[in-house]
């Protein structure tokens, strides 16, 4: 890894947020990051996006605005093979 | 002393077990197969939609999911909520499809280079233009619902087999192994696509939520 490429540093920072940063790339994207203020703030806002992206995951509603949802034919169908579920049939 | 340590400890644990039995009758007592298409319907099918984007596909896999509960309701150790377990059953089903998908049609070529990527930085491998400022709170935007609708559209612009990594991963938390064997990729080049769509993500948030006046 070159020192002074911030494209190469990019990729290590998106490394480290898989956990899969190598001790000695780690020393070397930390020295990069000291001397780099462009890289700093791309390491922040990979942050932000995790942030963002581990929100969304916690709240799924709001992954769709358009609130669609089942059709009424369809939640008929469900409900009765919900209901019907001792039958022998 | 030590005693009255015996008899402390002991009416702990009674407490817990006590505890716990009662929750359990409570959450034995909160499912009611009946009531899923009202309660979750909607919800299940609005997930599998986000992953799917087909109607009859999210239909049928919303109808298995309930079917799977249905027969496994057993199972159901109380240790989350009902909606929180016919996701997690959702999910299963969602991998299922994928896989049988990936078996019928071929994969999509894989780009070694991404020209896309190599386009954010100049020869000397510098940023050709540097990350913008995103405001000192970028944060609020978490809290903002136009964020959310530019968020999903840029998700949306990024390439399918891309795109399609990055969800199992960072949004249903998949275990890189199991990807790799439901998507037929390398390790080596999961990484590479979730590192491209978590570029293109950035980048499209940056241009179209970022830029003007959110940032300030």
């Amino acid at each position: 890894m070159n020192i002074f490429s911030c494209k190469h540093a990019a990729t290590a920072i998106n490394e480290s947020l898989d956990g899969r940063l190598s001790l000695r790339k780690r020393m070397v994207v930390r020295l990069h990051l000291m001397m780099c203020s462009q890289c700093r703030r791309f390491k922040r806002q990979m942050l932000f996006l995790r942030r963002a992206t581990q929100k969304l995951t916690r709240l799924p509603e709001q992954e769709s605005q358009t609130q669609i949802g089942l059709s009424t034919e369809t939640k008929i169908r469900l409900q009765k093979m919900l209901q019907n579920r001792d039958d022998p049939s | 002393m030590f005693s009255w340590q015996i008899l402390f400890f002991f009416t702990v644990c009674g407490f817990t077990v006590r505890g716990r039995r009662v929750d359990q009758q409570k959450l034995a007592l909160r499912i009611d197969p009946e009531q899923w298409v009202e309660e979750h319907g909607d919800f299940l099918f609005r997930f599998a939609m986000s992953r799917i984007g087909k109607v009859d596909v999210a239909e049928e896999l919303v109808q298995e999911t309930l079917l799977s509960a249905l027969r496994s309701i057993d199972t159901f150790q109380g240790h989350s909520t009902e909606r929180t377990w016919l996701v997690a059953i959702l999910k299963r089903k969602l991998i299922d499809y994928i896989r049988k998908q990936k078996k019928r049609c071929t994969l999509s070529q894989n780009e070694r280079n991404d020209s896309w990527a190599d386009s954010l930085f100049d020869e000397r491998e510098r940023w050709k233009s540097p990350p913008r400022n995103w405001g000192s709170r970028p944060e609020l935007s978490l809290e903002n619902e136009e964020f959310w609708s530019v968020f999903h559209t840029c998700l949306g612009k990024i390439p399918k087999q891309m795109a399609e990594t990055f969800r199992l991963r960072e949004l249903d938390d998949q275990p890189a192994n199991e990807i790799c064997k439901v998507l037929q990729i390398s390790q080596e080049n999961l990484w590479v696509m979730i590192h491209r769509a978590r570029l293109r993500l950035w980048k499209c948030l940056d241009i179209n939520w970022f830029e003007g006046e959110h940032a300030k």
